[in-house]
This record gives C-alpha cells, structure tokens and sequence, in this order.
C-alpha cells in the first residue's frame, strides 16, 4: 500500500501539534488514530502535508480542525530551588508531560532564561534600561558632543 | 584626591553581624550601608567580592546576584531603593522591584558548567558612580542567594571590602 497520508498528533486541550507520523504504507496511520491520553490525531493528506512547508503550516491545518489557536497558554517555565528560571518549554498536562525533578512548572507567557521568581512574581535577569546601557549610552554622548 | 584604605562593609564576611556567610537560599541581605549625612565624596570602589558556594544542595542553574541600592536619608521606613533596608539582618528579597532590578551590577551563574557546589566565584568590581551616575549619600551592595543552598559557612571563604575616594 502506499502513503498518501500522514498523521498530526495534538493535545486535545491546547490544540498545541506534538508530533506527526508520515507513515511507510497507509495501512500503519491505524495505529495513530487513537495516540496517547489527552492526545488527538488529525489525519492529512501528504500534499497537505507538503503544503504546509513548516511547523508552523501544520499547526494551522490542526487550527482548522481543533478551533483552538494555541499561543502561550501552554507555555511553561521550570523553576530551580533558587528561584531561577531553569528551562522553558510547550507542555499539556494533561498528555502526561511532567516537569523533570529538582523544579517546579509553572505557566508562564514571557519568563526566560536569567530571569528569577521571587514568590509568584517574576523578574527578568536586567532590566531593559539595566545600568551598564545607562552608562553606555551616557559615554556615547560624552564622546559626540 | 584620597583613597581610603580598603574598608570592610558593617555587615560585611567576618564582621560581629554578618549578613553574607550563611545567607540562606533565597535570601537576599545587605552588606551594611556606607556613607555619611550631608558628607559629599567623589566616588567609591568596591572591591570584587567573593563568594563561596554550599558543599551540597547547590543547583547547577542556579545564580547569585549582586545588587546596590542607594538613598539620601536614613529613615523608617527605609528610603533605599524599593524600600529595601541594607543594614537589616532580615531577609529583604520581598521588597525587590524593578528599580533594584535596574541597578543588577552583576550575575554569578558558573557559565557554561553552571554553578558548583564548594566554589568560589567573583563579582566584578565597579564604581557606585559608574552604575549609577551620581554619588548618593548612602549606598550599599546588596547580594540575593538564588544558588539552592545557603552560602558557605566560613566566613574567611568570603571577601566584600571597598575604598571610598574623597
């Protein structure tokens, strides 16, 4: 049998595309209807598929069918015993995805690397006008003036 | 001019109060303010202050930041930076804000290995003037423990000092 087909595997709740199947022979894409919990499959053709040139694209073809357009809701940061923000990632809950041990996961939209939590809050490792920019920039003016 | 001689902190390693050695995870203290009411002077230097790392419990993304806060009067409540009091011996982390953040002088994080257990690290030295453009009345450095452990024990392990040039 041939492949004409290739499989997109979902969080049901996020809409968020996790991983896809491009199989040897149509006949294996079965196996992927019914993925893991909390996961949802969308099955494509491969000129779809080809269609859609990047990741991007394909989330768009799991958009169409999920009504769900993910942004930053499944956006994560892991928190060290420190306070520091140790890794960011896309994550469901619900499809099982855990945070590794030694950190804590909380959402988060916009916490990066450097940055710190104290308490819930969150604080970005320096800020945009940090004082090194400051004295940068006054040098500059000293030197155009 | 006049350089001083290289002075300890009040709340400095070693000092009869002393807020670096020990300083618990999550903690961040002052090392004791420096400066006198109505006392101008032309800068001060601090020296790189060292800092060393717990034997256990450190974590490899963890961090040490070095702070320094600054006002005009001694008051209560405090009137350094976001309110933040450098000569308490309690843990000030809660009063951080984006002001403190803006004057974050330095970030000890190990580079590419990450932090260590049983290491010491340096700060950078640097000018109070240099980081924040004038010369306040008071000022003083103020270091946050974000490493997962407390800081060594051994106050000798440690090294903040300062030169005040008047």
């Amino acid at each position: 049998m041939a492949s004409t087909t290739v499989g997109l595997i979902y969080s049901a709740s996020t809409g968020r595309l996790r991983w896809w199947v491009i199989p040897d022979d149509d006949s294996q894409i079965a196996n992927f209807v019914s993925p893991n919990p909390g996961e949802a499959a969308l099955i494509v053709s491969q000129a779809q598929y080809q269609a859609a040139a990047n990741v991007a694209g394909l989330q768009a073809l799991v958009n169409a069918v999920s009504g769900k357009a993910p942004d930053a809701e499944d956006r994560y940061v892991d928190i060290d015993a420190g306070g520091n923000i140790a890794a960011v990632s896309f994550a469901c809950p619900n499809c099982g995805d855990v945070a590794p041990s030694g950190v804590s996961r909380v959402q988060h939209a916009n916490a990066e690397p450097g940055g710190f939590f104290v308490g819930s809050s969150y604080f970005a490792g320096r800020s945009a006008g940090g004082s090194k920019e400051r004295l940068k920039r006054r040098r500059f003016h000293r030197k155009t003036r | 001019m006049t350089v001083s001689a290289a002075t300890a902190f009040t709340l400095g390693p070693g000092q009869a109060t002393d807020n670096l050695t020990s300083l618990p995870n999550l903690n961040m203290k002052g090392l004791g303010r420096v400066g006198t009411a109505q006392t101008g002077y032309v800068d001060a230097v601090v020296s790189p202050i060292f800092v060393r790392t717990a034997a256990s419990g450190v974590v490899s993304t963890g961090a040490i930041r070095l702070f320094l806060v600054a006002a005009e009067e001694i008051a209560s409540p405090s009137r350094f930076t976001d309110g933040i009091d450098p000569d308490a011996t309690t843990n000030q982390i809660t009063s951080i804000g984006q002001a403190t953040l803006a004057n974050l002088v330095d970030t000890i994080s190990g580079g590419q290995n990450g932090l260590q257990t049983a290491t010491v690290y340096c700060f950078q030295g640097f000018s109070v003037k240099s980081v924040l453009g004038y010369t306040p009345t008071f000022w003083a450095p103020v270091i946050m423990n974000n490493s997962g452990a407390a800081l060594s024990a051994v106050a000798t392990q440690h090294y903040a000092r300062y030169t005040l040039i008047t």
